[in-house]
């Protein structure tokens, strides 16, 4: 019981936050890839000469978002 | 006999190309009157090349590839960069100064993300949302979100009535409107939405059905 309550007076509000932008990011992640399974969906119905630059631009999304949550689990 | 057989021969012969120079010059004078586009980003797209749809039967050629007026994506295309310029704008007005310089940072970068998604999903939008006209049919891709689609099609004798809505100060400067097809398919009306050139694409049309008559008279049928 004390070491329950020794765990709830130590955690920090820094913690809790970095937790819940985790969390957050964690979201975005599944839209990125739910934009970018879309997106070759939508390229074999439509396919053009511009859908290499399309798919380029949602796997650099991709790639950004999960950048973006390694630095959240560094920095933060 | 001979004579009468050879002569008979050669008239329907003659009759036979002067049918075909006839459909021929229906085509042409289409093609003559889109010109050629390669642009692949272009909202009209006439004879587009390496462009193919899901549906797209075996020899079906593609004249128009329609997308919605490029003027259309001026809308979010001006929220999108007031939205990139939101956090220079913020730092006189500081919300976000009570949080530590770290979660700062990591706020502007999750705000990037919502705005490269705010641009993706409206880019997809108007990418991927084409009216096209074949040489057989016309098809409507609408994307109505990330996870919904409806591909509607209809063939071009199947058209029975084009109407033509254009207002507005913006559509009449920019030459785009939005063109309704009644058809005498399973969906019975097809909305080109805010498409550039709304009067060539009719022409497009009009010429099309006459083509697809004069194959029909012809049993040409595919």
């Amino acid at each position: 019981m004390d070491a329950l309550v020794d765990f709830i007076l130590n955690i920090s509000i820094w913690g809790v936050a970095k937790a819940l932008v985790v969390f957050a990011l964690l979201i975005y992640l599944v839209f990125a890839i739910v934009v970018l399974r879309q997106v070759y969906l939508m390229a074999k119905v439509v396919s053009g000469r511009a859908d290499f630059l399309v798919k380029v631009f949602a796997w650099a999304h991709l790639f950004f978002v999960v950048f973006v949550i390694f630095l959240a689990l560094v920095i933060l | 006999m001979a004579e009468i057989y050879s002569a008979s021969v050669v008239k329907k012969t003659k009759v036979k190309k002067r049918r075909k120079k006839k459909i021929t010059s229906f085509r042409r004078e289409i093609y003559q009157l889109i010109g050629k586009t390669k642009n692949p980003l272009a909202a009209f797209v006439a004879k587009p090349d390496g462009v193919n749809f899901e549906t797209q039967l075996s020899k079906e050629k593609i004249i128009l590839l329609l997308r919605r007026h490029w003027i259309t994506n001026l809308g979010w295309v001006l929220i999108a960069s007031l939205m990139i310029f939101a956090p220079v704008f913020l730092t006189s007005f500081p919300l976000i100064s009570f949080l530590p310089s770290r979660f700062q940072f990591i706020v502007i970068l999750m705000w990037y993300l919502l705005v490269i998604a705010f641009v993706l999903e409206r880019f997809l939008s108007w990418y991927f949302n084409v009216n096209i006209i074949t040489d057989e049919r016309i098809i409507d891709i609408d994307f109505y979100n990330l996870i919904y689609k409806e591909i509607s099609d209809a063939e071009i004798e199947e058209i029975q009535d084009v109407t033509l809505t254009m207002g507005g100060v913006i559509r009449t400067i920019f030459n785009f409107g939005t063109i309704l097809i009644q058809t005498a398919a399973e969906k019975t009306q097809f909305e080109f939405e805010d498409v550039p050139n709304p009067a060539l694409v009719i022409q497009v049309l009009k010429r099309m059905q006459l083509e697809e008559r004069q194959e029909a008279l012809e049993g040409r049928i595919r």
